[in-house]
């Protein structure tokens, strides 16, 4: 069990794998996860592991003008 | 056809798709408006607590990709070059595309862009591969900087983003498009299919439209008149405007066989 900060709130995830993080996220589509402001390329995402106090920030288009 | 860094478009009107009601009318917008290139941005996701399952936003991605828009992501938001940067690095993931619709402003009351940081920025995310168009000032001198740098195209501004006001910056945007060797895109400011057509006849190579097309009362109605506008004034462009001048110059011969009336008399 580890604790990231979540788009600025903290939560609790049940490891540290990057998997773990997208079971708490509402959708995965079309989305980009940020670890400790460094983009991680979805093809990297099975080898990425999340630390206790990871500032991770995940973001979606939308949109815009 | 436009060209830019390699890509054509047989549409010179690009949209933006925010401000849209629903993604059904975005969809039908984009379908009206012919465009091949509409604007995206990002948002932090909203992360609930409760992790209801529904995603909170409805899908516009896949409706534009299936009539084949190429996604232009902006960095709005942004007030520096180094959180631009970031953006961009962000949306290139996200939207597996390196493109990127450069605009920073710090200042979110008349959204002016920042030309500095835009420098900045532009120069850097060129230097890391990436494909930009920055939102700029009609500024010649900067523009001329932007594309020395190597930036794929360049987006002055006609008014404020929202305003509807035309092309306030018309001086400046017809030295920039003169002095320009990559694509000038009139952004920002366009209120009416007239103010497009207006652009085009000065020679830009695109225009982008958003709030103008997403706030009217009948926005797919209002997505073709542009398209015809940006057609028409792109049309003339080719054509050659004939000159202006002050004085009257006759387009019907001058007959002089009605005078004779008043010799008879």
């Amino acid at each position: 069990m580890i604790s990231i900060q979540l788009n600025g709130q903290k939560i609790p995830l049940e490891s540290s794998s990057i998997s773990a993080l997208l079971e708490v996220l509402p959708t995965t589509d079309g989305i980009v996860i940020s670890i400790n402001h460094k983009v991680i390329s979805r093809s990297l995402w099975q080898n990425e592991l999340l630390s206790d106090g990871d500032v991770v920030d995940v973001f979606q288009a939308i949109a815009g003008g | 056809m436009l060209n830019i860094a390699g890509r054509e478009f047989a549409s010179r009107l690009f949209i933006g798709t925010g401000k849209f009601a629903h993604p059904e009318l975005l969809k039908n917008v984009a379908q009206a408006s012919g465009s091949q290139m509409a604007t995206m941005a990002l948002k932090r996701l909203h992360i609930s607590t409760e992790n209801t399952a529904a995603a909170n936003n409805d899908d516009i991605l896949t409706p534009l990709k299936q009539l084949n828009i190429h996604l232009l992501p902006n960095t709005s938001g942004a007030a520096n070059a180094k959180e631009a940067i970031y953006a961009a690095e962000l949306a290139r993931e996200a939207l597996q595309t390196n493109w990127v619709k450069l605009e920073i402003h710090p200042d979110p009351r008349y959204l002016m862009p920042d030309g500095n940081e835009t420098f900045i920025a532009a120069k850097k995310l060129c230097e890391l591969g990436f494909v930009v168009l920055p939102y700029v000032h009609a500024d010649p001198v900067l523009c001329k900087k932007l594309e020395e740098v190597g930036c794929a195209a360049v987006m002055p501004l006609g008014a404020p983003i929202g305003s509807n006001r035309g092309l306030l910056t018309e001086d400046f945007l017809r030295i920039i498009i003169e002095q320009a060797n990559i694509p000038v895109v009139v952004d920002a400011g366009i209120g009416a299919p007239s103010h497009a057509a207006y652009a085009m006849e000065l020679g830009a190579d695109a225009v982008l439209v958003n709030s103008a097309i997403a706030v009217s009362a009948k926005p797919v109605a209002m997505a073709k008149a542009f398209a015809q506008a940006v057609e028409a004034g792109r049309c003339a462009y080719e054509a050659g405007l004939a000159e202006v001048g002050m004085q009257a110059q006759a387009s019907s011969p001058l007959t002089e066989f009605l005078q004779q009336l008043n010799e008879v008399e």
